[in-house]
């Protein structure tokens, strides 16, 4: 069950192509696994076997006809529970949702229906993508793999989770200050936050609009740019969503580096906050690993970290206070204790302090795109520690806001979390890799130029 | 009931907030000191012409920067 549960979707794929692998089958594997070990993990909110099982049913068909519909096809997956499938509860992780049925598909949703993959169940988010790790809600949080003493990251917990037990090779998360990538740190996987407006937000609870990003999560770097490939393109239906044509994510994956130019912006782990010592070592390595592969690396400053991340808690809690008056207000009691403590500044933000906000990241975008104008990618911290112990609030709380992510929730550009390491006590590090505007096909080249020279995303946890 | 609470609970009610339990005026005198110190750390120096950065845009077909 271990070879199926850690197979990458390109190698699931390959085979599901060749008919040497049956959907049906892998599809029963997997949820044969979800059932001996979730219930230590907490992964899932909710399975769907049986609709897995006949979108399982189908693809087999199909492919067996001769229709094989590309690289999803037969594939299963995993959705965070804040993305909508039509006839299922989307509850955001929350009582206030408890009971809240889809009437219709996501965009992301019906892309991966359209493009053959199965649904395996919906995943444990932070409520309302937002407050977690928490233990007073109606489903317990997601326990990391690696130690499920320790926090998977959030919001996309269950995401991370899922991808690391092996009980899917592929699913997708949200990102509005870093909750895609925090549990692809957390959990070592890769995360992607793509170009705000590359992949559609319709049919996904949204948290902050300017800020929200869906995100493919999976184990490797190739998988990942064949997942973004499938939910990434233009829905006239949500207002942010970008025109430009889809190109194809893998085309550079092999090319190397040679000649690639890499800022390191060293000041966000080193100065702004000082980073774990073995985070920021497996960083360094990262550096020297993509020099000694013919990239050129200089240092770059977009100037403190402090100013991104203020301006994105001002804009977040602004717009996530208006999406969530209502219910503040009428229903107070229903959230989870943290969830209602990280909404409510939102209640004392003025319009004013929300327009300077507005202004202070065009500031702050121009200034950090013309940093990246000297180089072809730039590389940072994701988080600045391993996991911590999840039963520490305390520490949990005072970690979670020193991170690297939200600034490019900000910028808008692609952000990719890859692992780069395991610290002492066997819990992942990880880096970021950002790109400019529209360009995640150079991110990915750069990733899996790291990932070919290293050996991180071949290992997984064992569950005991 | 201290002054500042009184302003607190002022504020609240201002912001609809009427149907809080005992428990969360904690949270909420907390997310006001947050709040503060946040919007504290946003400048407010910018020349006026620096506009916003998602401006209304007419034309729905028009593609973004």
């Amino acid at each position: 069950m271990t070879e199926l549960a850690y197979l990458t979707l390109s190698q699931a794929s390959a085979l599901i192509r060749r008919q040497e692998l049956s959907p049906v089958d892998y599809t029963q594997a997997l949820l044969r696994r979800i059932d001996a070990h979730d219930a230590r993990f907490n992964a899932f909110l909710r399975q769907t076997p049986e609709m897995a099982l006949q979108q399982a049913k189908q693809a087999e068909a199909d492919i067996q006809a001769g229709n094989w519909r590309g690289p999803l096809h037969g594939i299963p997956h995993g959705l965070k529970d804040i993305i909508d499938v039509e006839g299922i509860p989307t509850t955001g992780h929350s009582k206030i949702l408890a009971d809240n049925l889809a009437p219709t598909d996501a965009f992301v949703t019906r892309r991966l229906r359209a493009a053959g993959a199965v649904l395996l169940g919906k995943l444990s988010t932070h409520e309302f993508a937002l407050g977690g790790p928490s233990f007073d809600l109606p489903w317990p949080p997601a326990r990391n793999p690696w130690n499920r003493d320790y926090f998977p990251g959030g919001s996309s917990s269950g995401s991370g989770v899922a991808l690391a037990a092996g009980f899917v090779p592929t699913a997708l998360g949200t990102d509005t200050g870093g909750s895609v990538r925090n549990p692809a740190s957390m959990c070592g996987i890769v995360g992607m936050k793509a170009t705000y407006g590359r992949v559609s937000r319709r049919g996904v609870l949204p948290l902050s609009y300017s800020l929200d990003h869906i995100g493919p999560m999976t184990r490797t770097v190739t998988d990942n740019a064949l997942l973004l490939g499938v939910i990434a393109g233009h829905d006239p239906e949500d207002p942010g969503s970008i025109r430009d044509a889809v190109p194809d994510f893998t085309a550079d994956l092999d090319k190397g580096v040679n000649g690639l130019k890499i800022g390191v912006i060293r000041r966000f782990y080193s100065t702004d906050f000082e980073a774990d010592a073995e985070m920021a070592q497996s960083i360094e390595d990262a550096v020297r690993i993509l020099a000694a592969q013919g990239a050129e690396i200089r240092e770059i400053d977009p100037g403190p970290l402090a100013d991104y991340l203020s301006a994105n808690r001002v804009i977040l809690l602004s717009e996530a206070y208006a999406i969530h008056e209502k219910w503040l207000q009428e229903r107070p009691a229903d959230y989870g204790d943290l969830t209602r403590e990280r909404l409510l500044p939102g209640a004392f933000i003025r319009a004013v302090d929300y327009v300077h906000a507005l202004r202070q990241r065009e500031v702050l975008r121009h200034r950090f795109n013309a940093c990246m104008a000297a180089v072809d990618v730039a590389l940072t911290a994701s988080s600045m520690e391993p996991a911590c112990p999840i039963e520490d609030a305390e520490l949990c709380e005072k970690l979670y806001g020193r991170q690297a992510r939200a600034p490019f929730n900000l910028t808008g550009s692609p952000a990719l979390a890859v692992p780069t390491g395991f610290a002492s006590p066997g819990l992942p590090l990880s880096m970021q890799i950002i790109g400019k505007p529209g360009d995640e096909t150079t991110v990915y080249r750069v990733a899996r130029t790291y990932e070919r020279a290293t050996e991180w995303t071949s290992r997984h946890p064992a569950l005991g | 009931m201290s002054e500042d609470h009184k302003v607190l609970r002022h504020e609240a009610e201002r912001a609809g907030l009427t149907r809080l339990s005992e428990t969360h005026w904690a949270q909420l005198a907390k997310a006001r000191a947050a709040a503060e110190q946040l919007i504290r750390s946003i400048p407010r120096h910018l020349p006026m012409y620096d506009e916003p950065a998602h401006i209304f845009r007419a034309l729905q077909e028009r593609e973004h920067d």
